[in-house]
């Protein structure tokens, strides 16, 4: 964001199931004054998959009134996956503002079975869950896109329970 | 072995400050091999710098450039700097084990208190026989060369079920001016055992000297366990201090690191969760001004299920002032049920200061709750309007806020005593802002 | 004698004009109210007198005890008696409010070269105040408003009126998000500090708080103007009426 008042927003789904490794992250340097940037990162990990985002924020002294938000959450499906965040936060100067959440949780046991109680697959009961928890990302896309994301994220979690 | 083969003026250096300390370090000859081993490690290595991620934002070559030459053996004067340094920084009823120049000070000890409750030994007493203290799992450049190079240290074990008394305070005093110390200390409490450690480290006179501290700690199961770290080394010095910490089960380990002084500085813990059912509370307040660079970097490894960590760190910058923190989560792949959580924030005083975080979770276990959470940002001028509505001058209105700031660090502190000490500490750093 | 003098008051936010010359005189002893819609100033105007940041003055001044006012740093104002009752108490977490209380009394009475209280004297004090409040002390050991209802934030804003003894109150929407109790406990603390040296300005959306704090002078603002000043009778006949009558006026 080199420019004055400019802007910048990142959101991510990263899925890896099976062996697969994914690395997936952004860089946000705020160069010009008073600009934003945000980030939304989900990471889900099934199977044996190791899923890492990796990101950068950076406030260079001259950009006074930087603001970022970060978010990544990560969602584990099994015992055998692996989530990694390895956040780069550098503020240099004193009227940057910065915040970073990260939390990492997996599918729990009792919501799915309430969901599989109430006639859910187990696949549907993840689905579900899955899709609650990348909600706040799919939001940010046109409908169509969004309906398509949510196909493809169900097509990548296949056979990753059970 | 190619210790004196050197490829470059530096290298050059680099052997010549392990060659001319060798006859002075302590040792059996069997040691002498493990140290040597250990410097060619560094050599190989070399200072870290920004392309090693570990250190990519303390580039020890870029802020430090070169060890210097190991301290003398201090002289008379630097013995009586030394004792008044010690009744200036010594916690009330603690016992003290005073280190000059990282080579134990007896006359300024409390060897013979401390011996009914702990036992005691120095590290040259210890490397007469036994070689394992130079060694630890995680090896860098900079805990090789404290391996190469450590002159002296304490050694104490505290046997099980053994409730200390008092906290003992080990105070690290620099009195050699433009010189390095090595210092390496073992601390190992037993089963069911309650301890308190201080580490306190100033200089009494000394300037542009380098500190490099390793200790390692082990805890046995169901001990509390409270270890504190306080460095205000002289504001032209170098501290770098290695943490090698492992945790039984059912154990309470509450760690409190303060840096207020040092030009350039870096605490690296290395704290495993090794038994199941224990707590680890891990925090941190960085007061830094003028162009002084602080690094705290925590790896928090939970190798076993069942274990809850707390991290809560707090950064205030001022000036040209640079601060780093570094917290990493481990959760092995058994680690189910791990509840670990860090906080960290930075306070930007100045247009200049830097504020660097980076905080990592590296999981495999599913079934977690682990969570972190970063801000930096500058002191917030409606709590700033408030307090100057209600009469309070602008530096008094950012002390009080500053003081709340670290306070939620600080407060993790369970020891009154000891929490004033700290607080203290913190007020007289606020005295030397204004 | 006039305490506080307004004068042709002209302040602008971000190259916006929000005041365009205002003109108030309170005397004291009297409490004054300020009526009007939203975005007529009011706040604006408390904001200006206690001296918070990001208000361009271009025009006028304000004398307080015929000092200027403008000149001061807000802690030097609120020193000389200035007090402001915030419409939104912010909250300091870690600052406990018995620390803070004491903290800004003894820079207040350093800066009026006064002596600072000795710590029975002050608790003595705050037991007092605290009790005829209905503030309970294990509130005061808490961060300044942490975790305050916004009743007891108000309660400790006219605690610390009470406290500081100023002599200029500037009651900043002081109904704003109380119940009737609330607001009645808050009302009775205000008046318990109604004195012939003490002065009031009660800012207010609404007539009902005027039931409780009866002033003797009530002015309508308008698009950053006084545009109407009468007595209490002013106030009901708003409540009436509207405010519309004067926003076409201005």
């Amino acid at each position: 964001m080199r420019g004055d008042n400019s802007s910048g927003e990142f959101y991510s789904i990263a899925i890896s199931n099976g062996f697969q490794q994914v690395d997936s992250g952004t860089k946000m340097i705020h160069l010009g004054k008073n600009t934003s940037s945000r980030i939304i990162s989900k990471g889900i990990a099934a199977g044996k998959s190791q899923n890492t985002y990796r990101g950068l924020v950076t406030a260079h002294r001259k950009a006074t009134g930087a603001r970022n938000f970060t978010a990544c959450d990560s969602l584990l499906i099994g015992d055998k996956c692996g989530a990694h965040t390895v956040p780069y936060i550098e503020a240099k100067n004193s009227s940057a503002t910065f915040e970073h959440e990260a939390t990492t949780s997996k599918i729990s046991e009792d919501v799915l079975f309430y969901c599989i109680q109430r006639g859910l697959s187990q696949e549907e009961a993840v689905g579900l869950v899955v899709n609650g928890f990348v909600k706040d990302v799919l939001q940010q896309l046109p409908m169509e896109f969004a309906v398509e994301a949510q196909k493809l994220i169900s097509i990548s979690l296949e056979g990753s329970v059970g | 072995m190619n210790v004196a083969v050197a490829k470059t003026g530096k290298g050059r250096a680099v052997s010549d400050l392990f060659t001319s300390a060798e006859g002075r370090l302590p040792g059996s000859p069997g040691i002498t091999a493990v140290r040597r081993e250990a410097f060619e490690t560094y050599e190989r290595l070399g200072l870290p710098h920004r392309r090693i991620e570990e250190w990519k934002y303390t580039d020890l070559r870029a802020l430090v450039g070169e060890v210097l030459p190991l301290a003398a053996a201090p002289d008379a004067a630097a013995l009586k700097r030394a004792a008044d340094a010690v009744k200036a920084h010594a916690i009330d009823g603690a016992h003290k084990l005073v280190l000059v120049d990282s080579v134990l000070a007896a006359d300024l000890s409390d060897v013979k208190a401390l011996a009914s409750e702990a036992g005691f030994k120095t590290l040259r007493e210890t490397l007469e026989k036994d070689a394992d203290l130079l060694k630890t799992a995680t090896v860098d450049a900079v805990i090789a060369l404290n391996a190469a190079m450590a002159t002296d240290g304490v050694v104490l074990s505290i046997a099980d079920g053994v409730q200390l008394s008092a906290p003992i305070q080990i105070i690290h005093i620099a009195t050699a001016a433009s010189a390095s110390a090595f210092s390496r200390s073992q601390v190992a409490v037993g089963k069911g055992a309650r301890a308190t450690i201080v580490e306190t480290f100033v200089a009494a006179g000394a300037s542009a000297y380098q500190v490099n501290d390793a200790v390692i700690v082990s805890v046995g199961d169901n001990a509390d366990v409270a270890h504190i770290r306080l460095m205000d080394d002289a504001p032209d010095a170098v501290n770098v201090t290695s943490h090698f910490v492992t945790i039984g089960a059912n154990v309470k380990y509450n760690f409190f690191n303060m840096t207020t002084g040092a030009a350039v500085s870096r605490l690296q813990g290395f704290i495993t969760l090794a038994g199941e059912g224990s707590e680890l509370s891990a925090n941190g307040v960085n007061l830094l001004q003028k162009t002084e660079h602080g690094d705290t970097t925590l790896v928090v490894d939970h190798a076993v299920p069942n274990c809850v960590s707390r991290e809560v760190f707090r950064a205030v910058i001022d000036d040209r002032a640079h601060s780093v923190f570094q917290g990493r989560i481990i959760v092995r792949p058994d680690a189910q049920k791990t509840d670990g959580k860090m906080m960290t924030r930075a306070l930007l005083l100045s247009d200049e200061a830097e504020a660097d975080n980076k905080p990592e979770l590296e999981i495999f276990a599913d079934d977690v709750s682990c969570g972190h959470g970063a801000t930096a940002g500058a002191l917030d001028d409606s709590l700033l309007f408030y307090l100057k509505a209600r009469g309070l001058p602008e530096k008094q209105a950012q002390a009080l806020l500053i003081q709340a700031f670290v306070g939620e660090a600080i407060e993790q502190i369970a020891d009154d005593n000891l929490r004033e000490h700290v607080i203290g500490i913190a007020e007289r750093w606020l005295e030397r802002r204004s | 004698m006039a305490l506080l003098e307004v004068k042709d008051l002209q302040v602008r936010v971000e190259e916006r004009e929000i005041l365009h010359g205002l003109t108030l005189t309170v005397n004291e002893g009297e409490i004054h109210a300020i009526m009007g819609p939203n975005g007529s100033g009011k706040s604006t105007l408390s904001h200006v007198i206690a001296g918070k940041p990001g208000y361009e003055v271009t025009g006028g001044q304000i004398l307080f005890k015929g000092e200027d006012l403008l000149e001061m740093a807000a802690e030097e104002r609120a020193a000389k008696g200035v007090f402001l009752a915030f419409q939104y108490p912010v909250e300091i977490p870690g600052v406990a409010t018995m620390n803070f209380l004491r903290t800004a009394l003894n820079a207040q009475r350093k800066a009026r070269g006064e002596e600072e209280f000795s710590t029975p004297d002050f608790l003595r004090k705050v037991r007092e105040v605290s009790k005829s409040l209905n503030i309970p002390q294990d509130m005061l050991k808490r961060g300044v408003n942490v975790g305050f209802s916004g009743g007891e934030k108000k309660r400790n804003e006219v605690l610390q009126m009470a406290l500081f003894e100023p002599s200029l109150c500037i009651l900043d929407e002081m109904d704003s998000g109380l119940d009737i109790d609330a607001l009645r406990i808050a009302a009775d603390g205000v008046n318990a500090l109604r004195s012939p040296k003490r002065s009031m300005v009660v800012i207010t959306h609404y007539q009902r708080l005027l039931n409780y704090i009866v002033p003797d002078v009530v002015h309508v603002m308008s698009k950053g103007r006084v545009v109407k000043s009468g007595g209490k009778e002013l106030a009901l006949e708003l409540e009436a009426s509207g405010y519309a009558q004067f926003e076409d006026a201005a």
